[in-house]
C-alpha cells in the first residue's frame, strides 16, 4: 500500500471500510511520516472538539433595522443646533458648578493674613532701615574722622607756621634790642 | 757777666717775639668801619632806607685780612602781629618787587664801602684782603624767588684803592648766596 492510497482523513474520522481500516492501520505502522500526519491531524480535531458549541444567528440584520439608528448623542453630535444648544447647556451648568464651588469654598481669615502679612512687610522695612541707619552711620564716622584728620593736620600745620613766625620775630627783636644796646653804649662811651 | 748778657739778649728776643704776635689791625679801628656800615646803608635810599638787622660784625684774620658783616632787610614791612595777623598777596608781591630792584644798587653801594674801608684801614697790608657780607633778611611770608640770601665782596686791599681812585671796579669778587 503506498502512502498517496492512504486516506487517512477518513481513517481519522472513522468513515473506511473495515478491511481498509486494518491496512491503513498496519501502513501507518510502517510508514513514520504518515504516522506523523496522522498524528498533526488528530490533535487537529481534538483543538476543534474542545470549542464550545455557538449559537449560528437566526438571520441576518438590514440596514433599515432599527440596530442601525443613530443613538441619541450621535444625533446631537451630527445636528448643529442641538450641538450648540448642548454646549450652551454645559457652559451653563460649568458656571453654576464654579460659582457654587466659589461660595462653598472654606471662608478665608483676611485679617489674619492681612496681619501677617503687615508683620513681614514691617519686619523686612525695619531691617532695611536698620542696615541703612549702620551704614549711614558708618559713613557719617569716616566722614568725621577725615574731618577731623584733616582738621589736626591744618590746626598742626598753622600752628608750626605761626610757631616759626613768633621764632622769627622774637629773633628780630633779640637782634634789634642788641642793635639799640650798642647804640646806646656807644654813645654813652662818647660822652664821656 | 756772659750770664747776664745771655739773659739780657734773651729777653730783647722775647719782647720782639710779643710784638710781632700783636694784631696789626685793632679793635677800635675795626669798630669804627662797622658804625659806618650802619648810616652808609641806611644812606643809600634816604627816602626810605633799608634797616640793619642787629649789629654788624667783624674781625681780622691774621694773613687773609678783614671781613665785616651785617644783616639787612631791604624792604621793611609790617611782621605778622595780634593788629596785622595775615598778609595779603599785593603786600608780598610789592615787597619782593621792591628787594628785586634794590639788589643791584645795594652791590654797588657794597662795592664803594669796601673801598672806603680800605681806604680808613691803614694798618691792613695791601695785599690782604677786605671782604664784606651782607645777610638779607626775609620775613618768613615772604616771597625769596630770584633774590639771594647773602652777598658776599671781598678784594685785596691795594685793587680796592685802586677802584676807589677810580678804576679796578671789575677786581672785586661777587659771590651770591
Amino acid at each position: 500500500m503506498s502512502c498517496s492510497s492512504v486516506d487517512l482523513k477518513a481513517y481519522l474520522l472513522g468513515e473506511l471500510p473495515p478491511a481498509e481500516r486494518v491496512s491503513v492501520h498496519n501502513h501507518l505502522h510502517a510508514c513514520p511520516a504518515c504516522s506523523d500526519e496522522m498524528e498533526r491531524l488528530d490533535s487537529m480535531r481534538t483543538a476543534l472538539a474542545s470549542l464550545a458549541d455557538e449559537e449560528p444567528p437566526q438571520r441576518i440584520a438590514f440596514v433599515s433595522d432599527k440596530v442601525f439608528e443613530p443613538r441619541w448623542w450621535q444625533t446631537i453630535w451630527r445636528s448643529g443646533p442641538a450641538m450648540g444648544f448642548a454646549s450652551a447647556a454645559l457652559l451653563a451648568a460649568a458656571i453654576f458648578v464654579h460659582a457654587y464651588a466659589r461660595h462653598a469654598a472654606p471662608a478665608v481669615n483676611t485679617a489674619e493674613i492681612e496681619q501677617r502679612i503687615e508683620q513681614q512687610v514691617n519686619a523686612r522695612i525695619g531691617a532695611a532701615v536698620t542696615q541703612a541707619v549702620a551704614a549711614a552711620e558708618q559713613r557719617q564716622d569716616q566722614r568725621i574722622a577725615q574731618a577731623v584728620t584733616t582738621a589736626e593736620q591744618r590746626f598742626d600745620a598753622q600752628y608750626r607756621s605761626e610757631l616759626a613766625n613768633a621764632h622769627q620775630m622774637a629773633d628780630y627783636y633779640r637782634d634789634q634790642n642788641a642793635r639799640f644796646m650798642v647804640a646806646s653804649n656807644n654813645a654813652a662811651r662818647s660822652s664821656q | 757777666m756772659k750770664a747776664i748778657v745771655a739773659a739780657g739778649l734773651l729777653l730783647c728776643a722775647l719782647s720782639t717775639g710779643s710784638m710781632a704776635d700783636k694784631p696789626r689791625v685793632t679793635r677800635a679801628m675795626l669798630e669804627q668801619v662797622e658804625n659806618g656800615l650802619d648810616v652808609k646803608f641806611t644812606a643809600i635810599w634816604p627816602q626810605d632806607p633799608v634797616e640793619v638787622v642787629g649789629v654788624p660784625q667783624s674781625a681780622y684774620v691774621s694773613g687773609y685780612g678783614v671781613v665785616f658783616m651785617s644783616k639787612l632787610n631791604l624792604a621793611p614791612a609790617a611782621g605778622i602781629t595780634p593788629f596785622h595777623p595775615a598778609i595779603r598777596p599785593d603786600e608780598i608781591k610789592r615787597t619782593h618787587d621792591k628787594k628785586v630792584q634794590r639788589v643791584e644798587q645795594l652791590k654797588s653801594a657794597m662795592r664803594s664801602i669796601l673801598a672806603d674801608a680800605a681806604a680808613s684801614l691803614d694798618s691792613v697790608p695791601a695785599d690782604e684782603q677786605i671782604a664784606l657780607g651782607v645777610s638779607l633778611f626775609y620775613w618768613n611770608w615772604e616771597n625769596h624767588d630770584g633774590l639771594p640770601n647773602q652777598i658776599v665782596m671781598h678784594a685785596p686791599k691795594k685793587v680796592l684803592l685802586a677802584a676807589k681812585t677810580g678804576g679796578g671796579q671789575a677786581a672785586i669778587s661777587s659771590d651770591e648766596y
